[in-house]
């Protein structure tokens, strides 16, 4: 059996009496495209954290390319790239000193860090903001310099956390083509995202957290099958998201129907005083 | 849905933003002890500000007494001789701890509806709470009580001119910092700087003869002309205003006041000008270059990737971190003063001592210029030593996820932080020689081994603290960086300790008789504290990943 890119048994974090994650337990193969869905304070960005070393699990194990990340830290990160919720950019370096000490930090020598800078900058298209500092940088602009610094080595898995945020279309196309050249070459790929046409798009394995626990997880064609099969054998529909003969449920009616939620809230119609 | 209203929309009142300010500056202070650390960081904080009020209170009761005495005595013009140090402390005293200051930021504010008068005046009051404005504001009390007691009836004039110049600092300091932040944010003017600097380095060495000679000229011949001319800046107008007032020159009296409140006015005007421009919106950046840069001819990616040649030769995160520290440092308007200090001290040191008659204390402690400076020059690094994650910032997050390990990444820092002091203890070297002739050669045997000891000492505890008590600190800003009050005094303490234990070899080579022997007892010292270093390097690690959670939340604070 190939050994899973990336695999969690009983991960749990606790913040005082509040279990963020409860007992997930993930698998994610080699080459694989995976979205990792959740709604707001569902427990994804706590889980992301501590599956790229940010935030020690209360309890169970991580195993990232078979290594254990507990024991094993140094040589998982070495083979991991990352996009974190708040970038971690050293805003007072330029993008080109920065690409360049990211490059030395995961190993490579100068001159291969140095080439590499000037090819990511090129690709991402900042190679006219160069010399400027990030912290001068639009998000956009940030986010892309993030993602070169997260595949300046070539990892074999990446996690994103909202990769596409801020990120205009133009961009957007070519970054989605450089994550997909990735996984034809190999690569694993860890997508958070709240915007689900991308990963719907993007993704061809997805898993759902809410209240902290795993609540799906699989191809998208299994999700849908479980979801319509649990329709079918529900007498009444309840999220308003109703499945017709012949319908092909998209990812965000999979999501809403998984989550209970549904596609407005009635409180909205109460704030009478916005305008 | 019901019908919409639109909203209530009125204008803010001003008063009202400020007073919703205030308050919540005091509830982000009353929450700030919920936890263990920010109770510690109160205590600290009241403790500093003890010794700043007795500090202050000393100097009240001073100026209290002086301005009884001159005034009561006929000579208010002499107020001016304790306004003008007072000035000067007011307003360098800032700047030379503003790696150290505990400024809040003001223009997190202007996202709000704030209007443009409330601004300033939150920016002021923001401004106001340092030590110094306590200090300066317990001398004029005291000048003020004093100056009152010994004439009655001029009472309110005496508290009008001390509100003005108490004012008049306030707006200074303010105006000061604005304009610094403003031209240090740009490369060419960081460059300027700098050669500045070392143009008061060298240009220190020509003063030399030139003051030889003035010592023989008498006083007041030498400095009529500027005792007249003083009166009319701020420090000597309201001392002007009031010998005035007592000898009952109402048109002088009335033209030093105005003149003052022009002072104020035009410091005003100058702060204004920069806050209006920091109200607009617009951003201290290193992208805002005065005219675009020709491109060179080599094609952009060859550009980009061209490492910089002093560093061509190293590879590896150890080296990456001391440059990418080092760039940092580089683009930091706060330590550009900091570390001109310790050769103005030598300058002060020098000046001081020119006046001293021969065997006078000033004099004597004008040959220790150089382990003075250096020492100082320690000090000022420390604020960075003891808080080293702090400059990175959400950046810090970068150092978990990338393979290395802790004690890499405080090498490479410690790395840069020795050369940036060896940097400055070679300056200061030059510059006492130029100053005073080189130190003997025991002494400066002495103090380079000596810096060795204590660089390591505080490289040691600085890394365990700078995972402890990390403090996020923004390098763009003079000040406005929030409060470190534990860490300080905890640096404070950790000073004392180094101190004494080179206390201890100095001590012992007294002892034999033999000052020849302290490099080689600061060298055992030295040593030892290099094991020291070796060891609480390696509990690094440990301590990162035990503290990861509050030192990545502290860090990303906005």
């Amino acid at each position: 059996m190939e050994t899973p890119a990336v695999a969690t048994s009983g991960l749990t974090r606790r913040f005082g009496q509040l279990a963020a994650v409860q007992d997930v337990d993930l698998q994610v193969a080699p080459g694989q495209f995976f979205g990792f869905l959740g709604p707001n304070g569902a427990g994804k960005s706590t889980t992301i954290k501590m599956l790229t070393g940010l935030l020690a699990p209360s309890a169970g194990s991580i195993r990232i390319l078979g290594l254990d990340l507990m024991t094993h830290g140094v040589e998982v990160k070495r083979q991991i790239g990352v996009v974190p919720e708040g970038m971690a950019l050293f805003g007072r370096l330029t993008g080109t000193e920065y690409l360049n000490f990211v490059g030395q930090m995961y190993g490579l020598d100068r001159p291969t860090a140095a080439k590499r800078t000037g090819e990511l900058l090129e690709f991402m298209q900042l190679a006219d903001q160069r010399k400027k500092l990030i912290t001068d940088y639009s998000h956009g602009m940030q986010k892309k310099l993030a993602l070169a610094a997260a595949v300046i080595h070539g990892p074999r898995v990446l996690f994103l956390d909202e990769p596409f945020e801020g990120v205009d279309a133009v961009a957007s196309v070519t970054l989605k083509a450089m994550l997909q050249s990735m996984i034809a070459r190999g690569a694993t790929i860890f997508l958070t995202s709240h915007v689900l046409e991308i990963v719907e798009r993007l993704c061809s394995h997805v898993a759902i957290i809410d209240h902290g626990r795993l609540v799906a997880q699989g191809s998208l064609d299994e999700l849908r099958q479980g979801v319509e099969a649990r329709a079918a054998a529900a007498a009444g529909d309840a999220s308003g998201t109703a499945v017709t003969a012949g319908e092909r449920l998209t990812l965000e009616q999979i999501f809403l129907r998984i989550v209970g939620g549904t596609a407005a809230s009635p409180a909205a119609a109460e704030l009478s005083w916005l305008s | 849905m019901a019908e919409l209203e639109p909203p209530p929309l009125t204008a803010p009142r001003w008063g009202t933003q400020l007073a919703a300010i205030a308050r919540v500056r005091w509830q982000l202070t009353v929450n700030s002890v919920r936890t263990t650390r920010g109770a510690l960081e109160m205590v600290a904080r009241i403790w500093v500000g003890f010794w700043f009020a007795v500090m202050g209170l000393a100097g009240a009761f001073g100026f209290g007494v002086g301005g009884w005495y001159f005034l009561g005595h006929g000579r208010g013009e002499w107020i001016a001789a304790m306004l003008w140090p007072l000035l000067l402390f007011w307003q360098v005293f800032p700047l030379a701890t503003s790696a150290f200051a505990e400024h809040a930021d003001s223009s997190q504010f202007l996202r709000y509806p704030l209007g443009y008068r409330a601004y300033v005046v939150v920016r002021v009051a923001f401004g106001a709470l340092d030590a110094a404005t306590l200090v300066g504001i317990l001398c004029l009390l005291g000048l003020t009580a004093g100056c009152a007691i010994a004439a009655p009836r001029l009472a309110p004039l005496i508290l009008l001119l001390a509100i003005a110049f108490l004012v008049f600092n306030l707006l200074l300091a303010q105006m000061i910092f604005a304009w610094l932040e403003h031209w240090l944010a740009r490369r060419r003017t960081r460059e300027i700087l700098s050669v500045l600097f070392l143009l008061l380095v060298f240009g220190v060495n020509f003063l030399r003869p030139l003051t030889r000679g003035a010592a023989h000229l008498t006083v007041p011949a030498q400095w009529a002309g500027l005792v007249a001319a003083q009166r009319w800046l701020p420090p000597g107008l309201p001392a002007h205003a009031l010998a005035a007032a007592a000898a009952g020159q109402a048109w002088t009296l009335a033209a030093a006041v105005v003149l003052l409140a022009a002072w104020v006015g035009g410091v005003l005007a100058l702060l204004s000008r920069r806050l209006r421009a920091d109200y607009r919106g617009e951003t201290l950046s290193e992208g805002v270059p005065g005219a675009p840069r020709r491109e060179k001819k080599q094609s952009r990616a060859a550009a980009a990737a061209a490492p910089a040649r002093v560093w061509s030769g190293l590879s590896g995160p150890v080296p990456a971190i001391a440059q990418k520290e080092l760039r940092y440092l580089a683009r930091s308007p706060m330590m550009y003063f900091p570390l001109v200090m310790p050769v103005l001290l030598l300058v002060f040191f020098r000046f001081g001592s020119l006046n001293g008659a021969p065997g006078h204390h000033a004099a004597n402690l004008a040959g220790f210029g150089f382990p003075v400076g250096a020492a100082y020059a320690l000090l000022v690094l420390t604020n960075l030593i003891f808080n080293c994650l702090g400059t990175d910032a959400v950046g810090a997050q970068f150092y978990y996820m990338a393979p290395v390990r802790f004690r890499q990444v405080f090498l490479g820092k410690n790395l840069a932080y020795g050369l940036l002091l060896a940097g400055e203890v070679v300056v200061i070297y030059l510059a006492a020689c130029l100053l005073d002739g080189p130190p003997a050669v025991w002494l400066t045997a002495a103090t380079l081994v000596g810096m060795v000891f204590a660089a390591l000492c505080n490289f040691s505890c600085g890394n365990l603290l700078s995972l402890s008590m990390p403090k996020k600190i923004d390098l763009s800003r003079l000040g406005r960086q929030g409060s470190r009050g534990v860490s300080s005094l905890v640096a404070l303490a950790i000073q004392g300790g180094v101190a004494a234990l080179a206390g201890i070899a100095v001590l012992i080579a007294y002892l034999l008789g033999r000052l020849w022997l302290l490099p080689l007892f600061l060298a055992v010292e030295a040593v030892l504290a290099l094991v020291a270093y070796r060891v609480t390097l390696g509990l690094t690690d440990r301590l990162a990943l035990s503290s990861r959670e509050a030192l990545i939340e502290e860090l990303s604070k906005g």
